[in-house]
């Protein structure tokens, strides 16, 4: 058994950036994580700034070196990660539905509590290398006008550990997981991902700017993670960020 | 050649499970051998590979009656470099290498629209330099290149969608 190595930052613009120096300096060993008690610089999806009050949130990055995972199944890793901060949560709430929103948000009674970036890097077919970027609301009260729906786990839990405790415990889910992942046990990743996903087999409200706003029914994601939408009797595969989905389950 | 482009080729060598790579590049000569290199394979191999060049030469006296004196044996590398140069040649004709897709998703030139390109035609690159990113559900993917060489075309507008195995990049490795 490896000991996994916790690199705790004061400050920081982005621990990805910073995970991103230190893997370019040195290798570090699998697991590893960065985290900041302030990252005034933390990025969302496509550039989209990431608040998070000092001390009071997960802010951190991990690595790994995937190299037995095929480019195009790299989703397969969103998988574990979802996965991974689903039994986190779960380890602490007590009460609240826990859910992945597809892709990768995690969502507590429907309301968003964490959110995660992942960065990888491919030579020829394989993976290389996975750098996880993610940011848990632990104890956030002030959240900016323009994120939609923001939750923090203290809201749903009775008692929280402090923060280096708590990232210690999600490093341990995630080198679980991970493990599970290389002994060839994506299946069962899979079938957690599926049925912890917000609003499978549901009626839900969507908008894309292709179609508009339409009425469907979440089936799954297909191999490459593509989110599979049943309207009427046909089954439309969406990719990427462009798809908006109301967040309250019927 | 640097300890770093070396060390990069024979992870290169290890990582497409080749037996054997050799290179030359004016008066530089590399050989790399990985444990798929099978000895006994090989010098099995090797004599024919040292009769076939007198047997040249004897090939011609059938057809013709120009008969052909044998090479000395000081001359037979000649035929073999002559026949190398040809090949090298034809890999130019050939075309470039292609840089292609690993996933199906957006393709991005550069980390984020604020930053420059990672590469443009002209760039010169090594085995493992960033040529771009191609995006698919949140998820970021940095290609890096498995030739060194120069980019003479970026085959896809930045942030249009990419199929998987799609060409993104031609690399000519001699540039």
């Amino acid at each position: 058994m490896n000991v996994r190595t916790h690199i705790r930052l004061d400050s920081v613009s982005s621990t990805n950036e910073f995970m991103q120096f230190l893997v370019s300096m040195k290798r570090p060993a699998e697991g590893t994580v960065i985290s900041a008690i302030n990252q005034y610089a933390g990025r969302g999806q496509a550039g989209r700034s990431w608040h998070a009050s000092p001390g009071k949130n997960i802010s951190s990055s991990f690595i790994f070196y995937p190299d037995f995972v095929p480019a195009r199944h790299q989703f397969r890793l969103n998988k574990l990660f979802a996965v991974s901060a689903v039994h986190f949560f779960r380890q602490f709430l007590r009460e609240g539905n826990i859910r992945i929103k597809w892709p990768n948000d995690l969502l507590i009674n429907g309301s968003k509590a964490a959110g995660m970036l992942i960065r990888v890097s491919t030579a020829g077919d394989l993976l290389r290398q996975a750098i996880l970027g993610l940011g848990f609301n632990i104890s956030e009260d002030q959240f900016p006008g323009d994120i939609p729906n923001p939750v923090s786990l203290c809201q749903y839990a009775d008692h929280i550990p402090d923060i280096p405790i708590l990232i210690g415990a999600f490093q341990e889910h995630l080198w679980a997981d991970y493990k599970r992942l290389r002994a060839g046990r994506y299946p069962d990743l899979d079938r957690e991902y599926t049925r912890n996903l917000f609003g499978m087999d549901q009626a839900l409200q969507f908008t894309s700017p292709e179609t508009g706003a339409f009425e469907g029914v979440i089936q799954g994601v297909d191999e490459f993670g593509r989110l599979l939408i049943q309207t009427g009797q046909d089954i439309t595969a969406f990719q990427s960020g462009t798809l908006v989905f109301q967040l309250t389950e019927k | 050649m640097t300890v770093k482009e070396i060390q990069d080729l024979m992870r290169l060598v290890k990582k497409l499970e080749l037996s054997e790579f050799k290179m030359k590049d004016g008066n530089f000569q590399l050989s790399i051998r990985s444990k798929h290199f099978d000895y006994a394979q090989a010098s099995k191999m090797a004599p024919p590979q040292v009769v076939q060049v007198p047997a040249t030469p004897i090939q011609p006296a059938t057809q013709g009656p120009a008969a052909q004196v044998p090479e000395p044996a000081g001359e037979q590398k000649a035929p073999l470099a002559k026949g190398q140069k040809e090949e090298e040649k034809k890999e130019d004709e050939t075309g470039y290498v292609e840089v292609k897709s690993p996933i199906v998703g957006t393709f991005y030139r550069s980390p984020s629209p604020d930053k420059p390109v990672y590469v443009k035609v002209g760039d010169t690159i090594e085995v493992g330099t960033v040529v771009c990113i191609v995006e698919a559900m949140k998820l970021f993917n940095e290609i890096e290149s498995e030739v060194a060489g120069k980019i003479v075309k970026v085959v896809v507008e930045d942030a249009s969608p990419v199929e998987y195995d799609q060409v993104l990049f031609l690399v000519d490795p001699n540039g």
